[in-house]
């Protein structure tokens, strides 16, 4: 087993080098040398003796725009010999009329340069755009064409630019690159659209491709031209009515890559007319209609109501402007987004554009909605016509909530203040900054004084507190307090009479019975000392009390005579007797 | 002869006292003039001059807020962001309630680099540390003294007419007293001297001489309050805590 893994790979790199050894050689061919502007001719450079070369480089070919199609290898064994080739396949398409030679094709193969002969061209002019479907009764199996509905539009109005393709055989890898539509606003109607057709006999497949256009400046526009890269199916050697004319076989045939290209188009786009032209009308060109509803013809204060406006026609929808109602006292308006459908049919974009707007009342009562007005030009009729809808009434009821049936007119939607810089405050220039903000000593000592003022107050209240307790507790405080000055206004009542002794013995024993808190008018001078004593009087004092008694009893009841010299010794002993007493009883 | 004496004594006291007003009159007319003269010279952006005349105006009288406040402004104009800040809190200090002083301070210590926090205190202390920053010394004062008056007054009447709910009303006038005490005690006795960075940068080293290690750097703006001072050094704390000692010319305070 290994021996013949071994015996096949020798085999294998010996054919191999026999190959790579082999006379490589360069080939270019071309399936036509004549053809018209818009055709393509199909170019095949063959390397043979290699399947390893570089793209091959065609000189000679700046009149023409070269598209690759693609790259095929061939290895073949006929009777024992061996070859190989590698083709490179070009669509050419021509930029101009004239007699051309194009080539050599050269080929680098491991750094060896291999070169091809040259193929001399001719290019004829091409057919002219006919506005119309190009003669169907052409030779050729597949041309293009271009249609545009209106070569002199006015600015804004809508034309339709068709791109068709005709075939009569197989098409394979088409691939349209449309043109630049600068000076336009275009809107793609649909898909490719494709039908058959029978033209003389034969069946002719059609396919449609169209664009709204809405010319945006006015003058002379080029539509530049578009083009179209398929694989069209060459028609094969076999008899028409052979056995191999079938579908089947057909798929067998091979293709070639074409470029067909439609003709540049030059549109010339007039302006709207001056005259009659409306005062604020804003370029809404096509033929259109207005409605307008209400979501509710009554509403509460507060509460709203969606004003619908709808625009329907054909012509440039998205351009309707916003029909804006006026500002008012009596509501708040608050504005959708509009939304646009489009539909395309036969005569082009039809569509409408719808607006809403929210009406929130501010009063109660009756709003009247004014009637929309929105103008555009026709070019049917080639005239301005102006579109309006009725004015619309709204009955406004009052509101649930207390207000009324009012609401405030100016509430706006907040936002957050932006800041956009800080700096430090302007100086303080009014010459009362001058001010003093701190406190003088003075006023520091009154408010000092100011705080200790309650403290003091209270330390009062205390004492007064204190002494009207004792005033409750003690139910001889007020008498002994009290005796004293009692005592005092008796004496300065004492005349110098008969009744003399008697009232100052008295005056005496009250004052002491004041002080001892009993009954002095019935005291003795026994019931004196012995009560006295009790208190620790003086003894001295007791017996100058007792000896005052004793006097003025003599007096009373001894009938001795009151000289002044007597009477005041006696007040004046009275005086003592009294403040000591005072002094020693508290 | 007594009524002679009498003449006299009366003669000398209103020479005295129309002299001493005159003084008055003259020192307040030239302080006005000066105030004036600080102004313009700010409004017309020679701030360096408006700075010399607005301190000039602190020789007679350094207790306006809104002249401090004005010298803020004009040191900020000078890119004096560190003595900016120190005018602007002693101008908030005596007049924290004006709004414009308030929004000047929080301006001011917006643009210092040094991000410092405060350390967490306990919510009592920074409820009445934030009630003490608001009032004034003259406020301060005014609720310390309604507040005795009225602490005093409940316990006075308390004596002659005790009811149950006087022992709530007396805890209520304890908070009111306790709180306006230490408002008044913190206010007069306990302000701590504060500081703010004025160089570019400042290092904080770990004890009062140069060749101590380097703690942390404060920037310009940067404040602080004052613990101690030690020669050319001086004690300082951050409101996050930190502690450490910085060279006085690095700073104004």
């Amino acid at each position: 087993m290994k021996k013949i893994i071994t015996l096949f790979s020798v085999l294998l790199i010996t054919l191999t080098s026999a190959v790579s050894m082999a006379d490589i050689s360069v080939q270019m061919t071309a399936d036509e040398t004549s053809v018209q502007i818009g055709e393509s001719i199909s170019i095949d450079v063959t390397v043979t003796g290699t399947r390893s070369a570089d793209n091959p480089q065609i000189l000679n070919t700046k009149d023409f725009d070269i598209i690759s199609s693609g790259t095929s290898s061939q290895f073949q064994i006929i009777n024992g010999n061996m070859s190989s080739s590698k083709v490179f396949q070009y669509s050419l398409l021509p930029r101009k009329k004239g007699r051309f030679t194009i080539g050599p094709a050269i080929v680098n193969v491991d750094g060896k340069r291999y070169q091809s002969s040259t193929i001399d061209i001719e290019i004829s002019g091409g057919g002219s755009y006919s506005g119309t479907i190009a003669s169907e009764t052409t030779e050729k199996n597949s041309h293009i064409s271009v249609e545009i509905s209106n070569a002199a539009p006015y600015l804004n109005q809508q034309i339709i630019y068709t791109i068709r393709f005709q075939t009569r055989v197989p098409v394979q890898n088409a691939n349209l690159t449309p043109p630049d539509f600068d000076g336009f606003w275009v809107e793609k109607m649909g898909d490719a659209k494709t039908h058959e057709k029978v033209v003389n006999g034969q069946l002719w497949n059609i396919t449609e491709i169209k664009w709204a256009l809405f010319p945006s400046k006015t003058g002379e526009i080029k539509i530049p031209s578009a083009s179209l890269t398929a694989d069209v199916v060459v028609k094969n050697d076999f008899n028409e009515r052979s056995f191999f004319n079938t579908p089947f076989f057909d798929q067998l045939a091979t293709t070639k890559r074409q470029v067909f290209n439609t003709e540049q188009l030059t549109i010339n786009v007039k302006p709207l007319p001056e005259e009659n032209k409306p005062a604020g009308f804003s370029n809404l060109v096509g033929t259109f209609n207005v409605n307008v509803g209400l979501s509710s013809n009554e509403v509460k204060v507060g509460d709203s109501t969606t004003l619908t406006v709808t625009i329907k026609g054909n012509g440039n929808i998205r351009d309707i402007p916003f029909p804006h109602l006026p500002q008012s006292q009596e509501y708040k308006l608050y504005e959708d987004e509009p939304t646009v459908k489009i539909n395309t049919n036969a005569n082009g974009l039809e569509g409408s554009k719808t607006f809403t707007t929210a009406i929130v009342p501010l009063k109660k009562g009756t709003i009247t909605i004014p009637a929309i007005s929105i103008s555009s030009f026709d070019p049917k009729e080639n005239k301005y016509t102006n579109l309006s809808t009725s004015s619309i009434t709204l009955k406004v009821l009052p509101s649930d909530n207390p207000m009324n049936g009012t609401i405030n007119s100016y509430s706006v939607d907040k936002q957050g203040v932006k800041i956009l810089g800080k700096d430090i405050s302007p100086i303080f220039s009014n010459e009362s900054a001058l001010a003093n903000n701190s406190i003088s000593p003075v006023i520091k000592i009154i408010f000092i004084i100011l705080s200790i003022i309650p403290v003091i107050g209270f330390i009062i209240s205390v004492f007064y507190y204190k002494y009207l307790s004792k005033i409750s507790s003690d139910s001889g405080f007020i008498r002994r307090s009290k005796a004293m000055k009692k005592a005092v206004q008796k004496i300065k009542t004492l005349k110098q009479d008969t009744e003399f002794y008697n009232n100052a013995s008295l005056l005496l024993r009250e004052f002491i019975g004041d002080k001892i808190n009993i009954d002095g008018r019935a005291l003795t001078s026994m019931d004196i000392k012995t009560k006295l004593t009790v208190f620790k009087l003086n003894n001295d004092l007791i017996n100058n009390i007792i000896r005052f008694l004793s006097e003025c009893d003599a007096g009373l009841y001894g009938g001795k005579i009151l000289s002044n010299e007597n009477y005041s010794m006696l007040i004046e002993n009275l005086n003592k007797l009294i403040n000591r007493i005072d002094k020693e009883i508290k | 002869m007594k009524s002679q004496n009498t003449i006299g004594i009366l003669s000398f006291i209103l020479v005295l006292f129309f002299s001493t007003s005159l003084h008055a009159n003259n020192n307040s007319s030239s302080l006005t003039n000066l105030f004036q003269l600080a102004n313009s010279n700010y409004e017309k952006g020679n701030y360096a001059e408006a700075v010399n005349n607005y301190k000039e105006i602190f020789g007679t009288n350094k207790g306006s807020a809104e002249i401090h406040a004005n010298l803020a402004r004009s040191l900020y104009r000078l890119d004096k962001l560190g003595e900016a800040i120190y005018e602007i809190r002693i101008a908030s200090a005596l007049a924290p309630h004006n709004s414009d002083i308030k929004n000047d301070l929080q301006f001011l210590r917006n643009l210092p680099s040094d991000k410092i926090e405060e350390t967490g205190k306990f919510f009592i202390f920074k409820l009445l540390d934030n009630l003490n920053s608001s009032l004034s010394q003259k406020k301060v004062w005014i609720f310390f003294i309604i507040s005795m008056f009225i602490f005093w007054a409940i316990l006075s009447l308390r004596l002659f007419k005790p009811t149950r709910w006087f022992k709530w009303v007396i805890i209520g006038a304890s908070v009111l007293l306790i709180t306006s005490g230490y408002s008044i005690i913190k206010k007069t006795f306990f302000t701590p001297l504060f500081g703010v960075v004025i160089g570019e940068s400042a290092d904080v080293l770990s004890g009062p001489n140069a060749d101590n290690i380097a703690l942390f750097k404060l920037h310009e703006g940067a404040e602080f309050n004052i613990k101690a001072t030690e020669n050319d050094w001086l004690k300082i704390s951050l409101a996050d805590g930190k502690i450490g000692w910085i060279n006085k010319n690095s700073v104004v305070f």
